[in-house]
């Protein structure tokens, strides 16, 4: 589904991925683990096609293509998902508005029928009633006033509406509190199935107690420092880093 | 352009018919700008705009009228249209109480009503392009509502343009409690290398509630200049907004006197540039007295070479205790190339007010346009996305709904052009 080989990649001209290799298959979740600055977000970066974040060396194969051909939208629409670590905010653009206008972009791009605002709405609400997002947070602008729990699970909302093959979830449990976390990771598990892979991206092994993954990977210097399996996880989180990753502190 | 010019202008349209006083008034007004001239660059006020087009050029002041009229932008409203300056027409089902007519028409048939009022509120030294108006002006409109009466439908008052020079000068004498809305829709012709001089000037008596809307879509080549001045006596409120679109060369000036207790004014606008286009907003707002309010919030697009400027001033009387007054200039630069000049104005005389201001320029969140292409969204949609989003709080402050959705239809329009 996804394969990465040898990938380099820049950021401000400064090197930060170091040569990465990687490969998802159908279904699969996989986690990345990695103290900071150690290239987590570049990577989720790299993978969406963010401008200022330029692949130097390797390849990226996303179902049979290559990545680089494609635009951040066109990404998208082939079903590549960010959930952001830093959730951004777009005073003025309401949510509502942002949800239907990108649910429709990408059914646009997919030859799928636009919705019309009956359609949307029904659909919107059944996974605001999942996810426990309010009326209120879809009237206020996007992500604005939001608090750190309130933005990852909108950010799971627009995962289940744009229903990615491909999603990378950036983070997905900093800042938020165990009760927080297990809605989001029920949201996030919802959405597993034989189509849908995932990366995910954490500092910390308590998210993989509930979103459990196929394998888990070590990030160190912009090259994976070690693979696993999910027990990988709990090594780490009782050694910490510094036992895999020469010249980092330990986390 | 030689002042002699002018002044054979003025010779020649000197009023052979109508009362002494309005001979008087022009007169003194052509004598007030021949003395002063047209401003330029060295005056505080004209620092940031250039007149040059306007001065290289005499604009002829009889051109034909402009052919076809366009739709009206408002369903079921009092419509007006001049052309190249000249009525067309008249309004029709106007409520008992309530005149809306050509100025030239007024003032052959009720001079009475207009004695005393025209040039009241825009004159001074320091209004040349008032007094210019004054001088030249053949017609405009006059909406006089008795007190008490309220104008349920709105107003749309088109001035079509295509050549020459046009001076309409308008009057909007509100009785106590009156209520009117009025549409100013400036709309041009082809490419436009015409000059409109316009002045409104608005007198709300005690508790009168207008709302004043300005759409300016003159031709790309044209200069516009619009003069505002109004006075607002104890508790009236003005709604003022100014839409610049069109233009090369576009000066709104606005005076206005929150001359009784309880007054208040919430003058905002948008302004959407592009190409080599030029657009000034001048603004000074007079706390005469104690207890008004006023607020200011100017946003603006600008793209390519295109120059904006905001000036806004706000004067605080000594005796003016208990006022709040409120400024805020926002501006998106979507090219390098792109200025704005933005000089925000505290004169505070009294002790006890709260005002503020602020002004800031930037670019297009380069995250927030990441984040929305990351969704799906195609770059022109996002980008569209993010300026509307950029000028919705402003749009959202215009009280009518008609009148706001004509205005975001035509920002619209505006961002997918
Ligand atoms: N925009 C940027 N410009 C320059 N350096 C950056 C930028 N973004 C990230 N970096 C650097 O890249 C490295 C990796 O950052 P990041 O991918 O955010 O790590 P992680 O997500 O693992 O914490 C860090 O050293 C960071 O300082
Ligand atoms: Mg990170």
């Amino acid at each position: 589904m996804l394969e990465i080989k040898g990938l380099h990649a820049d950021v401000d001209g400064k090197e930060i991925l170091k040569g990465i290799d990687l490969s998802i298959g159908e279904g699969e979740v996989h986690a990345i683990m990695g103290p900071n600055g150690s290239g987590k977000s570049t990577l989720s970066y790299v993978l969406s096609g963010r401008d200022g974040y330029d692949v130097t060396a390797g390849t990226i194969t996303y179902r049979g293509r290559d990545l680089s051909e494609l635009s951040i939208e066109e990404r998208a629409a082939e079903g590549i998902f960010l959930g952001f670590q830093y959730p951004v905010e777009l005073p003025g653009v309401s949510s509502t508005t942002f949800l239907k206008t990108a649910l429709n972009a990408v059914r646009r791009q997919r030859g799928q029928d636009e919705l019309d605002a009956v359609q949307f709405m029904k659909r919107l609400r059944v996974h605001t009633k999942a996810l426990n997002i309010s009326d209120d947070m879809l009237r206020r602008g996007v992500n604005v006033g939001f608090s750190g729990g309130e933005k990852k699970r909108n950010e799971i909302l627009q995962m289940a509406l744009l229903e990615p093959h491909f999603a990378v979830l950036d983070e997905t449990d900093s800042g938020l509190d165990i009760d927080a976390l297990k809605v989001v990771a029920e949201g996030v598990n919802a959405l597993r199935g034989p189509k849908r892979s995932m990366l995910v991206i954490t500092h910390y092994q308590r998210l993989l107690d509930y979103i459990v993954p196929d394998y888990v990977h070590v990030l160190a210097h912009g090259r994976i420092a070690r693979s696993g399996g999910k027990e990988l996880a709990l090594e780490l989180e009782e050694k910490g880093y510094g036992a895999f990753v020469s010249g980092t502190e330990a986390a | 352009m030689a002042m002699e010019a002018y002044q054979a202008q003025f010779a020649a349209h000197l009023p052979k018919a109508g009362p002494a006083w309005l001979a008087d008034l022009r007169q003194a007004a052509a004598a007030r700008f021949s003395a002063a001239g047209l401003p330029d660059r060295k005056v505080e006020e004209w620092r940031y705009t250039n007149l040059k087009p306007v001065q290289e050029q005499l604009f002829a002041l009889d051109t034909a009228p402009v052919g076809d009229t366009p739709p009206a932008l408002l369903q079921d409203s009092h419509r007006l249209v001049f052309s190249n300056g000249v009525l067309q027409g008249s309004a029709d089902d106007l409520p008992d109480g309530v005149r809306l007519a050509g100025m030239a028409e007024t003032m052959a048939e009720n001079p009475g009503l207009l004695a005393g009022h025209m040039g009241k509120l825009a004159q001074g030294q320091e209004l040349p392009l008032p007094a210019l108006n004054q001088a030249l002006s053949r017609d405009g409109y006059v909406l006089a509502i008795d007190p008490g009466i309220s104008v349920s439908r709105p107003i749309e008052i088109l001035f079509l343009s295509d050549g020459g020079a046009s001076y309409p000068r308008n009057l909007i004498l509100a009785g106590a409690g009156a209520q009117a809305t009025v549409v100013e829709h400036y709309l041009g012709l082809g490419g436009g290398g015409y000059f409109i001089n316009a002045v409104t000037e608005v007198e709300a008596a005690a508790g009168a509630k207008l709302q004043r809307y300005k759409i300016q879509q003159d031709a790309s080549g044209s200069s516009h200049i619009a003069t505002l001045a109004g006075q607002l006596q104890d508790g009236a409120r003005l709604e003022n907004f100014d839409l610049n679109l069109g233009g090369q060369l576009v000066r709104s000036e606005i005076h206005m006197a929150l001359q009784g207790v309880g007054a208040e004014a919430a003058l905002n606008g948008v302004y959407l540039l592009r190409g080599k286009q030029h657009c000034d907003n001048a603004i000074q707002m007079d706390h005469a007295v104690g207890a008004t309010n006023s607020q200011q919030d100017y946003r603006g697009i600008l793209d390519d070479h295109a120059h904006a400027v905001f000036q806004g001033k706000i004067t605080v009387r000594p005796d003016a205790q208990g006022i709040e007054g409120h400024q805020l200039n926002k501006t998106l630069l979507l090219s390098d190339e792109a200025e704005i000049d933005s000089k925000p104005e505290l004169q505070i005389l009294a002790d006890d007010v709260k005002c503020s201001h602020g002004a800031t320029a930037g670019e297009l969140d380069e995250t927030g346009l990441f984040y929305l292409r990351s969704r799906g969204i195609p770059e022109d949609e996002a980008r569209q996305l993010l300026m509307t989003a950029f000028i919705s709080e402003t749009l959202a402050k215009i009280d009518s709904d008609a009148v706001r959705g004509i205005m975001e239809r035509l920002v619209g329009e505006w961002m997918a052009a």
